[in-house]
């Protein structure tokens, strides 16, 4: 999967419906998630990390830009050919009580995608819907129980298998433990890990949590206001972050006594009407005139290290 | 039960508390089936000037507990055990005594600031009536007394969002604000119930911050639940850690998460992301789930999940008991305390 320079804007509408205004939710978004490889994508509220994960997984029609996904351009692809696409491109969504249908038993949410790709037929549907729950850690006895029945870690199992029944190369997974108990977070956390190796997956792990996503991901993205401030490899991006708002991130909740808190001012601000510039500038501790009058281009500073600052690896953590 | 030694230890460290929480037990009456056992006879104490951390995640009683201190139970609950603060007992307080406990020296925050905040009231005004049910003043003074309890708490442009309404501003703000109607009172205790659950984590940290600038500057006593061992880590003095409605460890902050005693504070620390090892990709996983309040599990609550657990785990559940060599450091845990701790 790739994206280049992918754009999502909504138009905000004023009175008699007229176009006033872009939200620039994405803005020139470049990634890549190579071949069994998870790529974390890390950000706060208004990031643009669900928009840009939902346009990956063509949930929305990108602005600009292109997706392409096994070397396919699929940013304007029609239903019946994204029909094709949704085989092998799933995704896991963050709340496992409000995206499974409260009417359907186990073994019909994780069938029914086969059901609505007719795959197989209903007897070897059945043997699927087997192999999945087994392949999530549930029981066999499990298929006959409905949501309400459910742990939340339980029914985020749930929502994987059915998001693996069509055996997809690639899932896009947008907070899925962030609604879950700290004790059943790891379970799934690590069940995905699991499914990788087995199943040759490739990831997109949408979160908030540096800390988590440091665990499961190969490479990370850090965004920032509808752009990527940095990214690199994950163990490298943790240690040595280079964008001060990484290194923000990488400081809170930190295990260590010592290690230092860096405590940003203000608050996210709007992505209707982000600051000039530097769209980060308004709350780092190191932001100077410069980064008022021009927004700095995302550069390789050290192989595979591209940062989006004037002053990288000037904010240690 | 208890040594006559441990007794007058007790007794004393009473007495110099602010709070104390002496075999809080509540049920929840339901229409349909059996009472739930929310807290089943916690004690604990909070000291003036301490900030303490109440750790468990959903279903713990951690929430519970908190609302009892203030007696905010719903009128199903039924509570025994005793409530002291400062000496006084919070149990037997008529509603009169109640209101200005509550509204003068123990407050609490929420997790959604949003839904404690009238919507149709200027903020402004909102901060005036919480320093009016505490002292008297003129509109004036207490105008003036209000911006400047924002301007204390971080929140810019004080002058206009005094006169702004809620739904104008951020959830991080509007927990500045509830934080600002709480000081407004100038509590002995502030309670804050997972207060930065809904925040992000920059202005987490900031709230973060802002708790405990307060602690140090006006010695505000707080209790601060909260599923996140890495907050406490941060924040708090010492620790309690809630396992299905019962207190299973507690200990000075770096005691209890440096060296846990029981298996669940072992492996609660092995499953969280900001605690393991930087190398390891996997986490430590806890087998099951919390249980649910309605689930009576006999014994250690937590003997289903865990892997000491051996017969009489089953049949008798474990007081807590001191740690060898370490009477502050408790933890209910038959097998680690004979054994020796879970290797992490």
């Amino acid at each position: 999967m790739r994206t280049l320079g992918v754009s999502k804007f909504f138009p905000v509408r004023g009175r008699f419906g007229r176009t006033t205004a872009q939200v620039h939710a994405v803005d020139s978004v470049s990634l890549e998630v190579g071949h069994q490889e998870t790529l974390g994508l890390v950000g706060e509220s208004g990031s643009g990390k669900t928009t840009l994960g939902w346009t990956v997984a063509r949930l929305h029609e990108p602005t600009g830009g292109k997706v392409e996904f096994e070397g396919r351009d699929i940013s304007h692809l029609g239903r019946g050919a994204l029909k094709d696409v949704h085989r092998r491109l799933q995704m896991v969504f963050q709340n496992p009580w409000t995206s499974l249908d409260p009417q359907f038993s186990v073994g019909d949410t994780i069938g029914e995608p086969l059901a609505i790709h007719r795959v197989g037929s209903s007897r070897s549907r059945e043997q699927r819907v087997a192999e999945l729950l087994d392949l999530v850690g549930l029981r066999p006895a499990d298929r006959h129980r409905f949501p309400h029945e459910l742990s939340g870690g339980q029914r985020q199992r749930v929502g994987i298998a059915r998001a693996l029944a069509l055996e997809p190369s690639f899932l896009i997974a947008d907070e899925p433990t962030s609604s879950l108990d700290v004790s059943v977070q790891a379970q799934i956390v690590n069940l995905l890990q699991d499914l990788q190796e087995r199943l040759g997956l490739s990831f997109l792990f949408i979160t908030h949590n540096l800390h988590l996503v440091r665990r499961v991901s190969h490479r990370i993205a850090v965004m920032y206001l509808g752009r990527v401030v940095e990214s690199g490899p994950a163990r490298e991006l943790f240690e040595r972050p280079l964008h001060p708002y990484t290194a923000a991130l990488v400081a809170s909740k930190s295990a260590g006594y010592e290690s230092r808190r860096i405590v940003l001012k203000g608050e996210i601000p709007s992505p209707l009407n982000p600051p000039s510039g530097c769209h980060f500038r308004t709350r780092c501790p190191i932001a100077r005139e410069r980064c008022a009058r021009e927004y700095p281009p995302l550069v390789e500073v050290e192989p595979g290290r591209p940062v989006a600052c004037f002053y990288p690896g000037e904010v240690k953590t | 039960m208890a040594s006559p030694e441990r007794t007058d230890r007790d007794l004393e460290a009473r007495s110099r508390a602010l709070l104390a929480v002496e075999d809080l037990d509540v049920r929840f009456r339901s229409a349909a089936g059996e009472p739930v056992h929310a807290v089943k006879g916690i004690s604990l104490e909070v000291g003036r000037g301490e900030v303490v951390g109440l750790v468990g995640e959903s279903g713990s009683g951690k929430s519970v507990t908190c609302m009892s201190i203030l007696r905010l139970l719903p009128a199903n609950a039924s509570i025994t055990g005793r409530i002291t603060f400062e000496g006084r007992d919070v149990v037997g307080m008529d509603a009169e005594d109640l209101r200005r406990f509550r509204a003068t020296q123990a407050r609490i925050i929420f997790q959604d600031p949003g839904s404690s905040l009238n919507p149709l009231m200027r903020v402004g005004n909102q901060i005036m009536e919480s320093i009016w049910t505490n002292r008297q003043a003129s509109a004036a003074d207490a105008k003036r007394d209000a911006i400047e309890m924002l301007e204390r708490v971080g929140i810019a442009e004080s002058r206009r969002r005094f006169s702004g309404y809620p739904h104008e501003m951020s959830g991080g703000m509007l927990q500045r604000v509830m934080i600002a109607m709480a000081l407004a009172a100038n509590p002995k205790l502030l309670i804050c119930d997972e207060p930065t659950t809904a925040l992000d984590v920059t202005t987490e940290a900031q709230i973060l911050e802002l708790i405990r600038d307060l602690n140090r500057d006006l010695k505000t006593s707080v209790i601060f639940t909260t599923h996140d061992l890495g907050l406490v880590r941060q924040l708090c003095d010492r620790v309690i850690v809630m396992y299905a409605g019962a207190i299973v460890e507690t200990a000075a902050t770096e005691a209890a998460l440096g060296e846990p005693w029981h298996p669940y504070t072992t492996m609660l620390l092995g499953a969280e992301p900001e605690s393991a090892p930087p190398e390891a990709r996997r986490l430590k996983v806890i087998a099951g789930s919390p249980p649910r309040p309605t689930d009576n599990i006999p014994g250690c609550a937590f003997h289903p999940r865990c892997p000491l657990a051996e017969q009489r785990c089953v049949e008798v559940t474990p007081p807590l008991m001191a740690v060898p060599d370490r009477p502050q450091h408790r933890a209910a845990c038959w097998v680690t305390l004979e054994k020796g701790r879970m290797g992490g």
